[in-house]
């Protein structure tokens, strides 16, 4: 089973959070202000899901939302590497 | 060498019922490397990376098989980089989210060919630059590679040798476009071309340089495994042929690829 969701966690959980879920995850990086935080987006096994729920590490979790609306709705700027 | 003629790019008007009938595995019949996906067959798709989970409309997809015969199939072993296969009516595509969806192959030996067709169809959310296909990591910084890519407005493809990317531009082709694109290369003519919905839009003669196109992954759907140009848009179909393509080919890969993307050419 798989649920779809936009998970953030701030700059200072991310290792924990790759260690926990897999270090696939957890790439996009974005920032709010001077903060960084890094977005895993699409579709998690429950078991991903879940671990991430439990384990607090979490800075926002939204199941409901596409992922550029979850960025706006935190007020996160995705940092884009200039590529052509 | 291209070898094919100068009636290459000189298509005749297309009809509907040239798909009838075509089958794309036509293509790799002499043993051309390649590769070819169809999200319309259910057979060749499931949802996690080794092969098990049945698909399942608005599902995740993390492998799918590669029809051409070649045995390079495209896999996404990190759940939330997998696209959703959705369905329209008789239409079935791979949904890109913009975030970081891709799928990859393991890298296609193009050692022996400096000619490229790429044939999809596909639909640009965004009006960005993203990737549809690449193959290597990134096309600027990796000798022997292409990328067919939405630029803005525009469907781009870019192509080289040992040269400097020779891109080609396809005109206007904004947000929610949905298009047939076929790109075609052949570094020592040399020349790329690049066609929508039939019509050839943009050719360029200038150099990419020599040598053959590389031992590289193929990209679908982002550069570099999802690192970056994430596309946000939707995969009908995608053929990619390592050689040239006569205007018949040309012309009834199209058709094919019209259907499965329910565009009318």
């Amino acid at each position: 089973m798989n649920t779809f969701a936009t998970i953030v966690v701030a700059n200072k959980n991310r290792k924990a959070a790759k260690d926990l879920i897999g270090s696939g995850f957890f790439d996009i990086e974005a920032k709010k202000g001077l903060r960084k935080y890094w977005i895993s987006s699409g579709h998690f096994k429950t078991e991903e899901y879940d671990a991430m729920v439990e384990s607090g590490l979490a800075f926002h979790i939204d199941t409901e939302k596409r992922f550029a609306d979850v960025l706006a709705e935190k007020e996160l700027n995705r940092v884009i590497i200039d590529e052509e | 060498m291209i070898g094919i003629g100068a009636t290459l790019f000189k298509v005749p008007t297309m009809h509907g019922s040239r798909a009838a009938g075509f089958n794309p595995a036509t293509l790799f019949a002499s043993g051309e490397e390649g590769a070819w996906y169809d999200p319309s067959d259910l057979s060749t798709m499931f949802q996690n990376s080794d092969g098990t989970g049945a698909p399942v409309v608005d599902s995740p997809v993390g492998y799918i098989a590669d029809k051409s015969g070649n045995g390079n199939h495209a896999i996404q072993a990190t759940s939330d980089k997998r696209p959703t296969l959705r369905q329209s009516g008789s239409l079935y595509y791979l949904e890109y989210d913009g975030a970081n969806n891709c799928l990859a192959t393991s890298a296609i030996d193009f050692t022996g060919t400096d000619e490229m067709t790429v044939f999809t169809g596909a639909k640009k959310i965004a009006n960005t630059t993203m990737v549809l296909a690449e193959l290597a990591t990134s096309v600027g910084a990796v000798y022997g590679a292409f990328r067919l890519a939405s630029l803005n407005d525009v469907w781009r493809w870019g192509t080289r040798g040992n040269g400097l990317t020779v891109n080609v531009n396809a005109s206007t082709y904004g947000a929610n476009s949905t298009s047939v694109i076929t790109a075609i290369s052949d570094i020592s003519t040399p020349v790329a071309t690049i066609r929508v919905d039939g019509v050839q839009k943009a050719t360029s003669s200038t150099t990419q340089g020599s040598g053959n196109f590389g031992n590289h992954v193929l990209n679908v759907g982002a550069r570099n495994n999802g690192a970056t140009l994430q596309l946000e848009g939707h995969i009908y179909g995608m053929i990619v042929r390592a050689a040239t393509s006569s205007s018949e080919e040309i012309s009834s890969t199209e058709a094919y690829m019209a259907t499965k993307t329910g565009v009318t050419l």
